[in-house]
């Protein structure tokens, strides 16, 4: 019988809650420390836990938190073929941090590619090419496995939740093994005092493995309480186990500035918006910035008016991924109910994007997305780097330009049209990890219809590209 | 001298000297300016008239300070996070080339202009409101202050020129283009600053300056920016640092407007950036009169105050020596940074600001 560890402080940690505002200092206690077991006795082995945590007196009653479960799929790819081709010794996390970037470098250094320092689709390429040559005994990943783990301890102080971690693995296919444990990241402050507790449950298999484990997984998901699912990867309709999951939960969770073809990828996203699946795109609330930046160059009231007065919008985002830049025409397009008639792409070092709309009263609007060479985007590709809204009609108040410190007004401003503009230049808020984004996305509930209406948008401007 | 010996200017109470800028062309050669003038006269007959000195707002920079007992507090190192001082003109050289091209920006702007801008928001609070009270004071505060690194002048001073650009919608010429500049000119016709003062009131706060010719837009205030809370609770909705800031228009719209976080309507608490604007024309109607008008009458009556001390002069010559010494060399013209018409300024200029995690206003 598994004795459950004594309440022992762990550490104790500044809550992840948000960049701004750090909580007050929060216990994480261990109840049970990540413990191999069965498939079947997942769910036997979790209320064993509480079972045996109640009967014990003088220590506070671990509650375990009746929030919502969340399934998280982790391919964690690359992290995986740079361990198995000797590059990456730390732990396979899903953290892409400077051990991560040094491996990164080091495979690409060996391999004779650009050093980027990030995975492109060209050293993934590779990667995957070396990788598919090794004969199958040897793709064994010796690393420790931590998914599952880091991101839970990111959210689990703000959001207790039962988190079921997917993590597939390359080699062959053995089944799939199960992993329990639980943690405790807040404490209560009442007479008694209690623990709020999380569940966490880790599975791993290759693939098809977890595929065949589909139901099992979906009936992990706590009855009655909300369900989330944060998909790590493309969005692949064909996958059982993504259809499973899809039908399972209330919100699938996506990340638009992983894909790297996402004009592809927002189609099938809103197929399923259509067949009324609540997708929500991490990836969106990146631009929330922007978007305010973009709404309070209107309030005041003289150039309210002016906002129906715009047919012309230029959209710098970095180059590698218009997946941002598209929302937010999308969202701009979608406020002022412009319908988007032509597309056209005439390329060029900006990769240049033409979206012509018409605006209430037959306005003719035009739209320009150029892709911006960047030395280094970070993290995240694709982050918007400048907006210009202007006019032709020279007499409307409304020509607007935002600019971000990292690239500068310059380019917005060049032609005259610092004259006339307002102009604000932007902190830039590039890089906004997906694991803070998430903790935002969790606290909202029900669907977002900007978002639906903006990508509504965005795939009719799509349509247009595929015509 | 000419008019000393055809003894024009004998009696102290009733003959007035008025002098329009440039009062020199530098340290010396004011220090030389001023010793003819004395000889001729006394300084209480010497009236140097600076326009700038004689708009409402610049006169009411003190009022405000002065009159009000809640801004005061605040005006020091320990709220102020730094000073921009902005003087935007639209205009090119404007036939003007004989002159400009000895003076440039330095010389034509922030000399005489910036610098009396400065001094008003900078000084100390005056003894009361007589001339030599106030021009002390002045004199105090730029005794005080010096370009922030003497050592690289490169990290504290940028100078610019403009190339051909955009005006209202039309192609306007470069600066070397223009009728009667050289075509390997190296004047500038842009310029910015960063100044600090060794005393109690501002150790440790930059002052940055900037002026242009060719600028977007015609435009002069003064804007303190105020330290960031010591701790966020809120965040911004758009996710900004979002400085208190004070802004004193002087052209266009005259005026005062302050910056400041409010709760964004909805069920969280978000911030937003509003503006609380007051505005000369619409609080009192058209009434600013012509500043030189002002300053005339004010001459006739015999009052010093809105008008330049000799030494004032000198102790504001002093601080831009060193960057004379540098930009007036001879040099060839490819060490001037360059700037399109109608843009704000060169790229050199922006970074003098991010090199200090801070930005120049867009206006």
């Amino acid at each position: 019988m598994p004795h459950p560890s004594s309440l022992s402080k762990l550490k104790t940690q500044n809550s992840p809650l948000t960049t701004h505002a750090p909580m007050t200092t929060t216990p994480l206690v261990t109840l049970q420390k990540p413990k191999d077991i069965s498939l079947n006795e997942i769910e036997a082995e979790l209320s064993q836990i509480w079972h045996s945590q109640n009967g014990d007196k003088g220590t506070p009653a671990a509650i375990r938190a009746t929030t919502f479960s969340m399934v998280v799929y982790e391919p964690e790819e690359f992290q995986q073929l740079l361990a198995i081709l000797g590059f990456y010794k730390s732990p396979i996390d899903g953290v892409h941090g400077s051990a991560t970037k040094e491996a990164v470098l080091a495979a690409q250094k060996s391999y004779g590619l650009r050093l980027t320092g990030r995975v492109d689709t060209e050293t993934l390429a590779k990667l995957r090419e070396e990788v598919a040559r090794l004969p199958v005994d040897r793709l064994r990943v010796p690393n420790m496995d931590a998914r599952g783990y880091t991101l839970s301890e990111a959210i689990a102080v703000q959001n207790p939740c039962r988190i079921i971690t997917l993590s597939p693995i390359f080699g062959e296919d053995q089944g799939v093994t199960a992993q329990v444990s639980a943690y405790c990241p807040i404490e209560k402050t009442t007479s008694s005092g209690s623990l709020i507790c999380c569940e966490y449950i880790t599975l791993r298999g290759t693939k098809e493995a977890l595929n065949r484990v589909s139901s099992m997984v979906s009936s992990l998901l706590i009855p009655g309480l909300p369900k989330f699912v944060w998909w790590k990867a493309t969005p692949n309709p064909e996958q059982e186990l993504f259809k499973k999951l899809e039908e399972n939960c209330n919100c699938l969770i996506l990340d638009s500035s992983y894909f790297s073809d996402p004009e592809a990828e927002f189609l099938k996203i809103q197929e399923m918006i259509e067949s009324d699946t609540y997708v929500a795109d991490l990836n969106w609330h990146r631009l929330s910035a922007w978007q305010e930046l973009a709404a309070s160059a209107f309030d005041p009231p003289e150039r309210r008016v002016a906002l129906s007065e715009i047919d012309r919008i230029t959209i710098d985002y970095e180059k590698g991924n218009a997946a941002q830049a598209l929302m937010f025409l999308g969202w701009f397009a979608s406020r002022l109910n412009w319908q988007p008639g032509a597309y056209t792409e005439t390329g060029g070092d900006y990769d240049l994007k033409h979206i012509h709309f018409t605006g209430t009263n037959g306005l003719a609007i035009a739209a320009e997305l150029a892709a911006i060479p960047t030395a280094d985007a970070g993290e995240i590709i694709g982050d918007l780097i400048g907006l210009r809204l202007t006019s032709t009609n020279l007499n409307a108040d409304c020509c607007t330009i935002l600019c971000s410190e990292s690239t500068g007004c310059m380019r917005m401003e060049a032609g005259g049209s610092a004259q006339s503009c307002r102009t604000e230049q932007v902190t830039a808020t590039n890089d906004q990890k997906a694991e803070f984004l998430l903790s935002q996305q969790l606290q909202r509930w029900g669907r977002d219809p900007l978002y639906e209406e903006s990508l509504a948008v965005v795939a009719k401007i799509l349509q247009l590209q595929k015509n | 001298m000419q008019l000393g010996t055809a003894d024009m200017l004998p009696d102290p109470a009733k003959h007035r000297l008025v002098i329009e800028k440039p009062f020199g062309k530098d340290l010396t050669s004011a220090q030389a300016l001023n010793q003819v003038v004395r000889k001729v006269c006394d300084e209480k007959q010497v009236y140097r008239i600076d326009h700038y000195l004689g708009k409402e707002t610049v006169q009411n920079l003190m009022v405000f300070r002065f009159a009000n007992a809640i801004f005061e507090p605040l005006w020091n190192r320990q709220y102020v996070d730094h000073l921009q001082i902005t003087v935007a003109e639209t205009v090119g050289l404007e036939g003007r080339a004989g002159y400009y091209e000895t003076a440039g920006a330095l010389r034509d702007m922030v000399q005489n202009h910036l610098m009396q801008l400065f001094c008003l928001s900078a000084m100390e609070p005056p003894n009361s409101l007589d001339a030599d009270s106030i021009r002390n004071e002045k004199v105090k505060v730029l005794q005080a202050t010096h370009i922030a690194d003497i050592d690289h002048i490169e990290n504290s001073a940028i100078r610019g020129q403009y190339t051909a650009g955009w005006r209202d919608g039309r192609m306007v010429p470069g600066y070397r283009d223009e009728d009667g500049a050289s075509p390997g000119s190296t004047t500038p016709t842009y310029a910015s600053l960063k100044l600090y003062i060794d005393n109690w009131r501002w150790k440790g706060v930059p002052i940055y300056m900037r002026t242009g010719k060719r600028m977007p837009k015609k435009v002069t205030e003064i804007a303190i920016q105020f330290k960031e809370v010591p701790f966020l609770m809120f965040q911004s909705a758009s996710r900004q640092a979002n400085p208190n800031v004070l802004a004193l228009r002087i052209q266009p719209d005259e005026g005062i407007s302050m910056r400041f976080e409010v709760k964004t309507p909805g069920t969280s608490l978000r911030t937003r950036s509003v503006d609380m604007d007051f505005r000369y024309d619409t609080a009192f109607g058209q009434a600013n009169t012509d500043a030189y008008a002002r300053l005339l009458v004010d001459c006739m009556l015999g009052d010093q105050t809105l008008f330049t001390r000799g030494d004032e002069v000198e102790a504001s010559w002093r601080i831009l020596t060193p960057l004379l010494n540098v930009w007036d060399a001879p040099a060839p013209p490819e060490v001037i940074p360059l700037y399109e018409a109608g843009s704000w300024g060169p790229i050199e200029a922006e970074l003098l600001l991010n090199r200090d995690n801070r930005r120049w206003r867009r206006l």
